[in-house]
């Protein structure tokens, strides 16, 4: 379960969160809200990318933060820069070495992203960038999965397969998005940041 | 005729556009080199001055002219290949052969625009070879063919040989071997042989690297973890290491030059001085490495390492990126024991200062090398 405990979070004088707390059991969960509303914002605070002004974010009951939490944490956003001097392939070896992961390529076949694979990280499309980007999300096989607008830049058949290995993933799965219509993945409840942003 | 103007108007706006963007993107190119521009550029137009005067002496003993020589033609092929993309106009290079004009005229063009770009190179030379022909030519005419050969061959030599430069820094790939490689290696035999020799070399070496097929290098094995990602980083941008290694390069072929040419105490303080650039230079190395992690830093924060270890990694890996570097100036043999010890002191010192504030760092080194001057 997914814990913000009384988080506040302001960037120069605005403020984001105030005293956030807000407790995620369900293990389909979708954040929605217009853009800009600070979606990517608390997914970022739920990897433990972005450290809060004050409060703690807790996963299993222990802080983000915590290198074994990174394990069991996968997340794909849009802010999060990949290094571009690496293949794809490259990436997702380096991903597994510090993951101590398997490297399996049936995911990336799986997306489409196969032929890409020896494609510097920097010439790919922004959908097989997405793909990409989801598969260091899944790699490590992660307990929680927090992803942000997924289905963005992915053509047909690559959303198919993603709505596949979601349907199929056996952890929690918390989706920022601003449009959930192509999404296929059962939904258990739905926060939206207007709520959050009154303190839910 | 007109229209010919109106061409040349085009490519000198190109070139102009290129510069600007040039200068403006330097900052974020290399920028440990870059903190040192503002200081370093005014040496920079004086330093081919200073290698002309000792290039053109034919009293030159021949090592002090392959170094002369070598700092010069660096210097020369690196100024070009900055510009290159604005010489040539690249970026429009679609639309310029859209424009009716005959390849006679583009040719034309573009030998007057390098000869904007790189003035002092490329006019330097051939000008001082002219002044000492017609200056003297009274003399030359009148004393033996092989005197005049020894005295105007040097800078005759050097007009030739940077004309070349020039040739390969526009249209071919970069004269690792014939530049960097084989001087550096053969540096210190080059006493052994006489000037027209040494220049025939040369010239055929970086004819001939040329005409053999560039090989790909695939690096085999490297390190795995965090360092890996920042050794990857800089085989995906050799350029920024070439810059870093071609201005140790000319630092050291201007320390030995100058503590060579100067009295033995103006040759110790030009040690300390040269050392303490020497050691900003390498030290300075961690900024790029830092920049790298700062542009990576929340992809960086979703591996299971402690928050510390990219910053310990970049600090190891910056250290250890200088081994090869510290080698080359070990290779020149130009600094005494004291002025290691000046070196490595500089270099923590400024490695110190970059950690504990980036923009100010040059404060770190200069401090330390007042304290040392005021201590011994």
């Amino acid at each position: 379960m997914l814990n913000f405990n009384t988080i506040s979070l302001r960037f120069s004088h605005h403020i984001l969160f105030s005293n956030l707390s807000l407790a995620i059991p369900e293990q389909r969960a979708v954040i929605t809200g217009e853009n800009g509303s600070g979606k990517t914002t608390l997914l970022m605070l739920a990897a433990g990318l972005i450290q809060p002004d004050s409060g703690e974010i807790q996963f299993r009951n222990e802080s983000v933060n915590t290198i074994s939490n990174k394990t069991r944490i996968g997340i794909s956003a849009n802010k999060i820069v990949l290094p571009t001097f690496f293949t794809a392939r490259e990436l997702l070896a380096f991903h597994c070495s510090m993951h101590t992961c398997k490297l399996d390529l049936t995911l990336a076949d799986a997306l489409g992203l196969t032929p890409f694979l020896h494609t510097k990280v920097t010439d790919l499309s922004l959908g097989n960038y997405k793909k990409l980007s989801l598969l260091t999300a899944l790699l490590h096989q992660p307990e929680l999965l927090l992803l942000d607008e997924p289905t963005n830049g992915l053509d047909d058949d690559a959303r198919d397969a993603m709505n596949g290995i979601l349907n199929n993933f056996s952890g929690q799965i918390i989706i920022a998005s601003h449009d959930t219509a192509l999404l296929t993945v059962p939904i258990e409840r739905e926060i939206s940041m207007q709520q959050v942003r009154c303190n839910v | 005729m007109q229209r010919l103007k109106q061409y040349w108007s085009f490519r000198l706006a190109q070139y102009q556009q290129h510069l600007q963007a040039w200068l403006n993107s330097i900052k974020q190119a290399a920028a440990g080199i870059v903190y040192l521009f503002p200081m370093a550029l005014p040496a920079l137009f004086l330093l081919p001055l200073l290698a002309l005067g000792v290039i053109a002496d034919a009293e030159t003993p021949v090592y002090q002219y392959s170094l002369a020589l070598w700092g010069f033609l660096l210097l020369t092929h690196s100024w070009v290949t900055l510009q290159k993309e604005g010489i040539l106009a690249e970026p429009v290079t679609h639309y310029d052969s859209s424009l009716p004009l005959t390849s006679l005229q583009r040719r034309a063009t573009t030998t007057l625009l390098t000869l904007y770009a790189a003035h002092v190179f490329i006019t330097g030379p051939i000008l001082l070879f002219f002044i000492m022909a017609l200056g003297n030519a009274e003399r030359l005419l009148t004393q033996p063919a092989t005197d005049t050969f020894y005295q105007l061959f040097p800078i005759a030599a050097t007009s030739l040989l940077t004309v070349l430069i020039i040739v390969l820094a526009l249209f071919r790939r970069y004269p690792l071997f014939g530049l960097i490689i084989v001087p550096l290696i053969l540096m210190p035999f080059t006493g052994l042989i006489s000037k027209p020799l040494l220049v025939l070399i040369w010239g055929t070496l970086l004819v001939i690297e040329q005409r053999i097929p560039a090989v790909p290098y695939r690096f085999g094995w490297l390190p795995r973890g965090l360092i890996r990602l920042y050794i990857n980083a800089d085989i995906d941008q050799p350029n920024k290491g070439m810059l870093r290694l071609i201005s140790l390069l000319i630092l050291m072929i201007g320390t030995r030059v100058f503590m060579q040419s100067v009295a033995a105490e103006a040759a110790n303080a030009a040690g300390y001085f040269f050392s303490f650039l020497v050691g900003i230079l390498m030290a300075s190395k961690l900024i790029d490495t830092l920049e790298i992690k700062a542009r990576y830093q929340h992809y960086l924060n979703t591996l299971p390492t402690n928050r510390k270890t990219p910053l310990l990694s970049a600090l190891v890996y910056s250290t250890f990126y200088c081994i090869p570097l510290m080698a080359i100036v070990m290779w020149f043999d130009a600094f005494a024991l004291h002025h290691w010890s000046v070196l490595a002191v500089i270099f923590i010192s400024t490695k110190t200062g970059i950690l504990l504030n980036k923009n100010y760092f040059l404060i770190f080194p200069c401090c330390t090398a007042l304290l040392l001057w005021w201590l011994f």
